[in-house]
């Protein structure tokens, strides 16, 4: 039969006779034991299988008895493909499942050449491996067709954008501050300097929490230098002069400011020292329709000895150049009460114009000297989300924050 | 989310607005938006002749109106060097204070403005200088309230006392209608404001005159009789109460100093006490005596990395309306009455940098060499999300506080770590769990194309502890997803960080009983697993299924060392 051949095996029974056929051929002569079937026939296995299914042979006692004359189809049926005849459909589906007879290479082949000089949409297996590729023509697609839209898993586009800033921080040699968003009013304010009668502790400054309402005992090697700080002054200060409460320091509150993580790394600083935070803060005057609840602050200090207000302009002027790209900057005296001198970084955009990009100043002695710092510590801190859409296009701040799966899916990879 | 969050602590700004002509006239010449930003002021809008101004220092109430601002622009181009004058005449007048207003509002200070022309724009303007003194400075009132009357109309000495809430009747402004202290915080809309401040208290505050005529009914209002100030007025009273006496004297000093500037004559009136004070028993008011402060001259050099010339130094000081003298290595510098923020040698030194001028000062490079370094929370978070994000899941940001309806959608009873002062229902507890924000989210994107994979990872809060670690939670929703939907990801996840895992079947509310199960790590519950309750999906208005689970990575960090 045309385009089938015999396998070895099909060749050996071909020459030989098919095994069942032997074995009803020796039982012919009447029952033998399984034993002695074993020695005269090679294949037993496969004889006394068929020869069972043909229902030519049975066992009984151990002995193996011819219970019908052979009818030997099967050889006929090998020739027949052997010479190329044709045979039928039921008995080359036996023999191809009996591996006795398999396709053709040609027929992969032929198969191929039937499409020869025709034009294909798909280019097959037969096509790629039998060469006939090059005798059809694949079908041109239209390759200017709208594609089909998937969506690829990817980070939030603001998250990826933080990576990217903590990346270039350590990169500027900073060392990451990470530190509680449940967080005491002595770490979030005191250990800051502000006064417990400051405008930024009332409830409309921070969240309090409503149970537990303390925190665990503070240290009372931080507690009470900042407290002496606070009453009556350190290292020639005269202080807010007013009566310092243990309790108020120890009230447990949303961090309000990411200032809160310098306070904490201060019981902890090596010198010289860089370090920074992208620290998520909580404030209620802030919620409205366009703004969440909680934001990101990024700040940090630098601690060494010697350091003064220029290297204090030297690092403003290098998160200008980093994160606005622009040399020119512009400072403006401004406040904070953790800090003296204070200044504010506005930088020249080319698109934007002037912008504040950030705040800074030295801390205040009332500020390190509680932790015993004799060295001179810069703070400064930058304004994070307008950062984020100065580099990444974005002029709403609603879309920075944007829960809405589609648009994010949609919005371009910026880092 | 502010765009102006840069470095800011939630203060609340002072503006206030001032005239350009009388800015101009005030500083006797012209300036420029540049001369404001001395005065650490930022013009917010400008329409003709009126610029509203904010300050940037919450702390130099000195500097709120076009009076303080007018003395930074003359001592900066040198109109005027040094303390300006403030010229108090000694009087007799007096303020007899009561022993009995020593556990209500202590302390008064007041003095007296003639030689006056009050116009309708210096009305609004003293009104300005006023709120933002007492709302901002004094917190509220609470620490210090304002009084300013018609001279003409009193008569000295005044008495300042506490009385029974129902003893005396007086009409309040705005009001024809007598009425009793207690019925003044019930009725009238600024008695309603400031009732707070008095809350507990037996007795009130009341400034009356010699013939028993109230003036005001401090800190809450004054009388509609002597204590209403009109056009065409020549001469003022104005006083100040508060329980800090230092800054008590600081806000009147400003006051004071603002009205000499205007050409007024001051006449100081004195506080007798019935008990001697950190400043003795009869106190003047202004107190013009300024506040002497002493430091190494070297102490500049090391703050501000620049080195002037003695010269120099005295002469920057001076700009900036200190009285200074450089002898040997000290600075002796002499400090404006109207200043209350001075504690420190820093603050002085940082008005030296101000008058020298911020952007003449070169950039320095730090010298030493640190190794940055990110937390390695954050490098394990990042990990997990890039494992996430490559399962094919979405990144989203939710806030942090949330509500206990919010958690109660989770179709499970718990206790919230509650915020005491919420503004908002919404925004009302800490999450304690991603799920109800993930599902919270999936609720507003309905209408977006299936399946959605998408995940978070944050702080939560551990209530009992009232502590937050970081967790990381995903979930799927598409028609048809169930269980093995998510758990193939979680066991990608775990392997993807080399992690052995069980999950052990759990009841767990949240989720369809019998398909939810907890993530057991090194033996540890580290996370749960499951598929979402129907309840849950009611209660979220959700109508496809939605499989998830979410980990503790606080803890997971630890088990991946």
């Amino acid at each position: 039969m045309a385009g089938y051949t015999l396998t070895e095996e099909g060749k050996k029974y071909l020459s030989a006779g098919l095994p069942e056929v032997r074995l009803a051929e020796l039982l012919s002569s009447g029952p033998r034991s399984i034993d002695e079937a074993k020695k005269r026939i090679d294949s037993f296995s496969v004889a006394l299988l068929w020869a069972k299914k043909n229902g030519w042979v049975a066992i009984e006692n151990g002995q193996l008895r011819l219970v019908s004359q052979p009818k030997d189809m099967m050889h006929g049926k090998l020739k027949e493909v052997h010479e190329g005849r044709e045979t039928d459909k039921e008995s080359l589906s036996v023999l191809l499942s009996r591996r006795l007879v398999e396709e053709k290479r040609m027929t992969l082949e032929k198969q191929a050449q039937k499409l020869a000089g025709k034009e294909v949409t798909s280019l097959s297996r037969e096509l790629i491996a039998t060469g006939c590729w090059k005798d059809v023509k694949l079908k041109p697609y239209n390759v200017e067709a709208a594609a089909k839209i998937i969506h690829p898993g990817k980070k939030h586009h603001y998250a990826a954008f933080l990576d990217w800033v903590k990346s270039r921080m350590a990169a500027l040699g900073f060392e990451e501050m990470r530190g509680p968003i449940i967080e005491t009013e002595f770490w979030n304010m005191d250990a800051l300097f502000m006064p417990q009668f400051h405008s930024a502790r009332d409830i409309h400054g921070v969240y309090q929490l409503k149970n537990p309402k303390y925190a665990d005992k503070l240290e009372d090697r931080w507690l009470e230098p900042v407290k002496a700080a606070h009453e009556n002054g350190v290292a020639g200060s005269r202080g807010w002069g007013y009566k310092f409460d243990a309790d108020q320091a120890h009230r447990l509150v949303m961090r309000s400011q990411g200032t809160a993580l310098s306070a904490r790394q201060l019981a902890n600083v090596k010198v010289p020292g860089r370090y920074f935070s992208i620290a998520r803060c909580f404030r209620p005057d802030i919620i409205d329709a366009s703004h969440l609840p909680d934001f990101f602050q990024i700040e940090g200090i630098v601690v060494d000895e010697g350091l003064t207000f220029r290297h204090l302009i030297g690092i403003l002027k290098m998160f200008a150049r980093e994160f606005a790209g622009t040399e020119k900057i512009k400072l403006v005296p401004n406040y904070f009460p953790f800090t003296e001198p204070s200044v504010e970084l506005v930088a020249y955009h080319r698109d934007m114009g002037w912008l504040e990009l950030g705040g800074a100043g030295v801390f205040r002695p009332e500020v390190t000297k509680p932790f015993g710092l004799k060295v001179p510590v810069i703070a400064w801190g930058l304004g994070i989300d307008r950062i984020a859409m100065l580099s990444m296009g974005i002029s709403d701040i609603r879309e920075m924050f944007s829960q809405n799966i589609d648009f994010i899916r949609k919005k371009e990879v910026v880092y | 989310m502010c765009i102006d969050d840069v470095f800011e602590f939630g203060e609340i700004m002072p503006s206030f607005e001032v005239s350009m002509k009388n800015l101009e006239k005030l500083a006797r010449r012209k300036f420029t938006e540049q001369d404001l930003e001395y005065a650490k002021a930022e013009l917010e809008a400008s329409s003709g002749d009126t610029l509203k101004l904010k300050s940037a220092d919450t702390n130099r109430p000195d500097l709120w109106s076009e009076e303080g601002i007018a003395r930074v622009i003359r001592g900066i181009h040198g109109v005027s060097k040094g303390i300006p004058r403030l010229a108090a005449k000694k009087g007799t007048k007096r303020i007899i204070v009561g022993a009995s207003v020593a556990s209500v509002r202590p302390f008064i200070s007041g003095f007296v403005a003639d030689g006056l022309d009050v116009t309708d724009e210096m009305l609004r303007s003293m009104i300005n200088m006023q709120e933002n003194l007492s709302e901002n400075f004094g917190r509220k009132r609470s620490q210090i309230a304002i009084g300013i009357y018609s001279r003409k109309k009193m008569a000295f000495p005044l008495k300042y006392d506490a009385v029974e809430p129902d003893s005396v009747k007086f009409a309040p402004l705005e009001f024809d209608e007598r009425m009793s202290l207690r019925q003044i915080l019930q009725k009238h809309p600024t008695g309603v404001r400031y009732a707070g401040l008095l809350k507990g208290m037996a007795h009130y505050p009341l400034l009356r005159d010699a013939k028993g005529e109230v003036l005001s009914f401090p800190p809450v209002i004054n009388s509609s009789t002597l204590g209403k100030v009109e056009p065409g007025e020549a001469s003022l009273f104005v006083e100040v109460t508060g329980p800090d006496q230092q800054q008590v004297m600081v806000a009147a000093n400003i006051l004071a100093q603002a009205f000499s500037d205007n050409g007024a004559r001051i006449e100081a009136v004195s506080s007798v006490y019935p008990h001697r004070t950190s400043m003795g028993t009869s106190v003047e008011t202004p107190n013009t005596t300024p506040q002497k402060m002493l430091f190494q001259f070297g102490e500049i050099e090391q703050l501000l990395g620049i080195r002037l010339s003695k010269e120099e130094t005295t002469r920057l000081l001076g700009k900036m309306q200190y009285n200074a003298k450089v002898a040997g290595t000290k600075v002796a510098v002499e400090i404006p009455c109207y200043r209350g923020d001075i504690m420190h040698p820093v603050d002085v030194i940082e008005d030296i940098a101000i008058a020298y001028g911020y952007n003449r000062i070169e950039p320095l490079e730090t010298e030493h060499f640190t190794a940055g370094a990110l937390d390695r929370t954050t490098t394990f978070t990042e990990k997990l999300r890039r494992i996430m994000a490559g399962l094919g899941f979405q990144e989203i940001i939710t806030p942090i506080l949330t509500s206990k309806q919010a958690s109660e959608k989770m179709n499970v009873k718990e206790e919230m770590l509650e915020l005491e002062n919420p503004m908002t229902e919404t925004y009302s507890a800490v999450r304690t769990s991603l799920l109800p924000s993930l599902l919270q989210c999936l609720s507003k994107n309905k209408n977006v194309e299936c399946p959605q994979r998408i995940f978070e990872s944050g702080e939560c809060a551990i209530r009992l502890m009232a502590k937050d670690i970081i967790k990381l939670a995903a979930c799927i929703t598409d028609s048809g997803v169930s269980f093995e939907d998510v758990s193939s990801v979680l066991d990608a996840l775990l392997r993807s960080l080399g992690l052995e895992y069980k999950v052990r079947a759990a009841h767990d509310p949240r989720f369809i009983e019998g398909r939810a199960g907890v993530i057991a790590v090194g033996g540890d519950r580290l996370g749960v697993i499951g598929e979402i309750h129907p309840q849950a999906l009611n209660n979220w208005g959700l109508e496809n299924p939605v499989v998830a689970f979410e980990l503790n990575v606080s803890r997971l960090m630890e088990k991946a060392k």
